[in-house]
């Protein structure tokens, strides 16, 4: 069994013990760790907000190209640094109504599109899931399945009648369908933590102590 | 594939051909003729913001003799010169050209199969034919008849809820556990802990915790029992702490306010759960609230509390999260029983009002599936209406 | 009837121990599984599979960070691999800002592999701001402006022709948080982009319903979704072996059973319990 000779390697390896010593209590060294990622990851965001943004998209189109209009954005986002001048702080509120609008202007149509019409097609039972009733995407007893599951499951959330007669079965049905997705979830999020763990070691096993190959 | 795979076989063999020396002097391979291309229609692409035409042909019906794919050429006059502006594999028999120098000009355009073996065909002119851009995407009138009609259910609710009309709400299960844990606490006389999520004060999950800290703290302030509320963000204190003062100034007992009971902790995620945990362990509240959102850290704080022996509260709309609070609380509000139930305590016609537009466009979908799907099977013509109800280009 | 109250006590400490276990154990004695790809998986392959070579690229997005890298990284590292086999060139971006360098070296790494050249077989962008993907529905070069090195969009020769998403024929955003849906949204609602993606474990279930209504072309699920892209890659003979996801799966599926084990002790516990406290005034929500 070998090491590796690379100083980064270790660094790395040894930050991953402290973080992985709270599992055992909350210790010194992994308060270090901790804020070791914390400060880093700030500073790096400043470095690649800088590279990547401030300087592709203003400075060097304004100062290489002379487009001078991009001062006038760059002008309304300063706004935002009036937040800490009590007297002249509502100035802030015009960039933020600017990104509300914009974002919602964007969003409103194309959420409706994407996320309502397109999934109220998909929920629709019609003639072409005879073709194929198993197929696990397009087949009928999927559609029944999504369809029955839907509209159960609205009926829980709807909050205008007390869950009585009807309503109260079709609630319940949508509970149910509602817990087993939750249960799916869950099942993925161990698969997902345990391979945080498992990303962990391999990189610990194969870079820093070459027990794997 | 195929005709990739095709066309590479003809290619090592013209290649192989090439390289051996024949016998005799072998005559270079005659290039074959292949159908052209035909029907070929060019017309304004709809529904867009100009500058493209779209056009449409029958594929060469000799595709399978080595056309690998088709040219398509345009000019300014029917008789050229005419210049190659894109290309298509063989198979397909439409192609946008969205480099049209100008609306309102007229064009033409030729397109021509293509080959490593064979003489190109072509199809004759189609044209002229001039592209234009619409003011208006007739395609998505379905988004926008959507959009208009659920903004004005939401107006038309929150006008009504200002009016001071009244809407009803059913009372939501998990909220009458708000009081019994309250008055747990009080029998044992052991503190409330209440966390308030790791979101922003910009976050609707928030917004609606806050609410419910406003209810939690007046019951708290009525029976005297001590409350705790650790803060992640620095804003979400500073409301916090304005909204508990102000549930025990409504009771009556401005006085008995503690100015320790709320406060900042943190803002490094595991820092704050780290602390929480520490308050669980040490000061053992009798009744713990984890409402608005919640990251990796649901699990960590929801066991931890469990492991107490208090009675847990949680409220999110973290869908990846509610089921790790399902399974470590006594009792959890769903996604939009969140907000549901923080309209119903809170009574703010917005958020009434706005819950019953939810409600209401949520009962339009349903009809709407129901409906449609019957529709749908009920005839082929009426299943390409559905189609076209709801169909977007 | 007092062991079996015992099981749903164990100590958290042992519980790590055992899953330690379970995962290490399997990591150094290792032995080749195959298994099930779901059809998720296969879908997105066909559609990498289905790009010409050498012609308009496909664009990678590597919106993880590093807290996530054990499940998306060995995704991206298969698709390059797949694409840089195939003759297929990529374009890399990233929309959110701890991505640009996991991106920068799983492309790197890739490339290097295959002797592929930057600017000619594949570009890599770095961090954009996700107006900015928008925007490059409507304009590519204003978007892009610059790559990741600072080179000009102009002066990228595989660049050349790309006016927006109307010449890419596959976007695949690699993501482990909400932002695959504002792609769906924005990207494949506004644009007709064709979206795949690879997403956590975590993630998985909530974007099934996109597949099943085509608005996603398909999906890989965390790092099973990974080892399956792996031994499609494998299969179709793009690489000669399969990559670190699939030499996780003896763990993850060690770790499984432990789990289920547990789950399944841990219940019986409770209900022994129960059973012999019947005035028990706690129970589950």
């Amino acid at each position: 069994m070998t090491m590796s000779t690379d100083p980064w390697v270790w660094l790395a390896a040894l930050l991953s013990l402290f973080i992985f010593s709270y599992l055992y209590k909350d210790n010194p060294l992994f308060k270090f760790a901790e804020h070791l990622f914390t400060g880093l990851s700030v500073g790096y965001l400043i470095v690649i907000y800088y590279n990547n943004i401030v300087r592709s998209y203003l400075l060097n189109p304004v100062l290489a190209d002379h487009r001078w209009v991009l001062l006038v954005p760059f002008a309304i986002g300063l706004l935002y640094l009036f937040r800490f001048i009590p007297k002249l702080s509502h100035l802030m509120l015009i960039p933020i109504a600017i990104t509300l609008g914009i974002w919602n202007g964007i969003a409103l149509p194309l959420t409706i599109e994407a996320d309502i019409i397109r999934q109220m097609q998909g929920t629709m039972i019609n003639t072409s899931m005879f073709r194929n009733p198993w197929d696990p995407y397009t087949g009928l007893a999927v559609g029944i399945l999504i369809a029955v599951g839907v509209i159960c499951t609205i009926t829980y959330f709807f909050f205008s009648r007390e869950h009585k007669g009807a309503l109260k079965v079709s609630a319940h049905i949508g509970i149910w369908f509602v817990m087993i997705g939750f249960g799916a979830s869950f099942g993925y999020t161990v698969m997902a933590r345990v391979s945080l763990l498992i990303g962990r070691l391999q990189f610990m096993f194969t870079e820093w102590i070459h027990l794997i190959k | 594939m195929r005709t990739i795979a095709l066309a590479g076989l003809v290619l090592l063999w013209t290649a192989w051909a090439a390289a051996i020396p024949g016998p005799a002097a072998a005559p270079p391979p005659q290039p074959a003729t292949v159908a052209p291309p035909s029907d070929l229609a060019a017309g304004d692409t709809p529904n867009d913001a100009g500058q493209s035409i779209s056009l449409t042909w029958r594929p060469s019906p000799d595709e399978a003799l080595g056309v690998e794919g088709y040219e398509i050429l345009r000019a300014e006059s029917a008789e050229g010169p005419y210049a190659k502006v894109g290309y298509v594999p063989s198979g397909f028999g439409s192609f946008d050209d969205q480099a049209v120098p100008r609306d309102g000009r007229d064009f033409f355009y030729r397109v021509r199969a293509v080959g490593a073996g064979i003489a190109p065909s072509e199809v004759a002119a189609a044209g002229p034919a001039r592209s234009s851009q619409q003011w208006y995407n007739a395609a998505r009138t379905n988004a926008l008849v959507g959009t208009l009609l659920f903004t004005l259910i939401v107006i038309y609710f929150i006008q009504g809820a200002r009016r001071g009309r009244h809407l009803f709400i059913r009372r939501i299960a998990g909220l009458a556990a708000v009081e019994e844990a309250v008055g747990r606490a009080t029998e044992m006389g052991k503190p409330i802990l209440f966390c308030p999520g790791m979101d922003p004060v910009t976050s609707i999950s928030t917004l609606a915790a806050l609410n419910i800290l406003g209810q939690v703290a007046k019951k708290a302030a009525e029976y005297d029992t001590p409350l705790v509320v650790p803060n992640r963000d620095p804003i979400v204190y500073t409301v916090a702490e304005a909204i508990v003062k102000e549930a025990y100034a409504e009771i009556g007992r401005p006085d008995a306010y503690n100015h320790d009971s709320v406060f900042y902790l943190t803002d490094s995620q595991m820092g704050y759960t780290s602390g929480v945990n520490g308050i669980m362990a040490r000061e053992r509240p009798a009744t713990n609230f984890f409402m608005g959102y919640f990251y990796a850290e649901s699990l960590v704080l929801a066991e931890t509390g469990a492991a107490t022996g208090a009675i847990q509260i949680a409220g999110t709309d973290s869908i990846t999260q509610l089921p790790f609070f399902i399974t470590a609380c006594d009792y959890t509000l769903m996604g939009e029983e969140l907000y549901a139930a923080s309209a119903y305590l809170g009574k703010q016609p917005m958020l009434i009002g706005t819950l019953k537009a939810q409600d209401w466009s949520k009962a339009l979908v349903g009809l709407l599936l129901v409906a449609g799907a019957a529709l749908a099977l009920s005839g082929p013509g009426l299943r390409q209406f559905v189609l076209r109800l709801l169909s977007i280009d | 009837m007092k062991f079996l109250i015992a099981l749903s006590k164990i100590d958290r400490r042992v519980v790590y121990l055992l899953l330690a276990l379970a995962v290490v154990v399997p990591m150094i004695v290792s032995f080749n599984v195959r298994f099930h790809v779901d059809r998720s998986t296969r879908d997105l392959f066909e559609a990498v599979d289905r790009i010409p070579p050498g012609g308009q690229p496909l664009m990678l997005v590597f919106d993880y960070d590093p807290q996530i890298m054990p499940e998306l990284d060995p995704m991206a590292t298969a698709i390059l691999r797949h694409c840089f086999a195939r003759g297929i060139r990529v374009v890399g971006v990233t929309t959110g800002a701890q991505g640009a360098a996991l991106g920068e070296r799983a492309m790197a790494r890739a490339a290097a592999e295959h002797g592929k050249r930057i600017g000619e077989d594949y570009c890599y962008f770095g961090y954009k701001l996700f107006l900015s993907m928008i925007y490059f529905g409507e304009n590519a070069r204003r978007a892009l402006p610059v790559d990741h090195y600072g080179r000009p969009f102009d002066s990228l020769p595989m660049m050349r022709g790309i006016r927006n998403y109307d010449d890419i024929p596959l976007v695949i955003d690699l993501a482990g948080s909400s932002i695959l849906n504002s792609w769906i949204v924005y990207m494949g609602a506004r644009y007709h982009v064709r979206l795949g993606a690879g997403v956590t474990a975590v993630m998985a279930p909530d974007f099934y319903q996109f597949l099943q209504t085509g608005q996603l072309a398909g999906q890989l699920s965390g790092m099973k979704g990974a080892a399956e892209y792996e031994q499609l890659v494998v299969e179709r003979g793009y690489a000669p072996a399969k990559g670190l996801a699939s030499r996780a799966m003896n763990a993850i599926s060690a770790s499984h059973l432990l789990l289920i084990a547990l789950i399944v002790m841990g219940n019986v516990g409770y209900f022994a319990a129960r059973r012999a406290k019947p005035k028990n005034p706690q129970g589950g929500a």
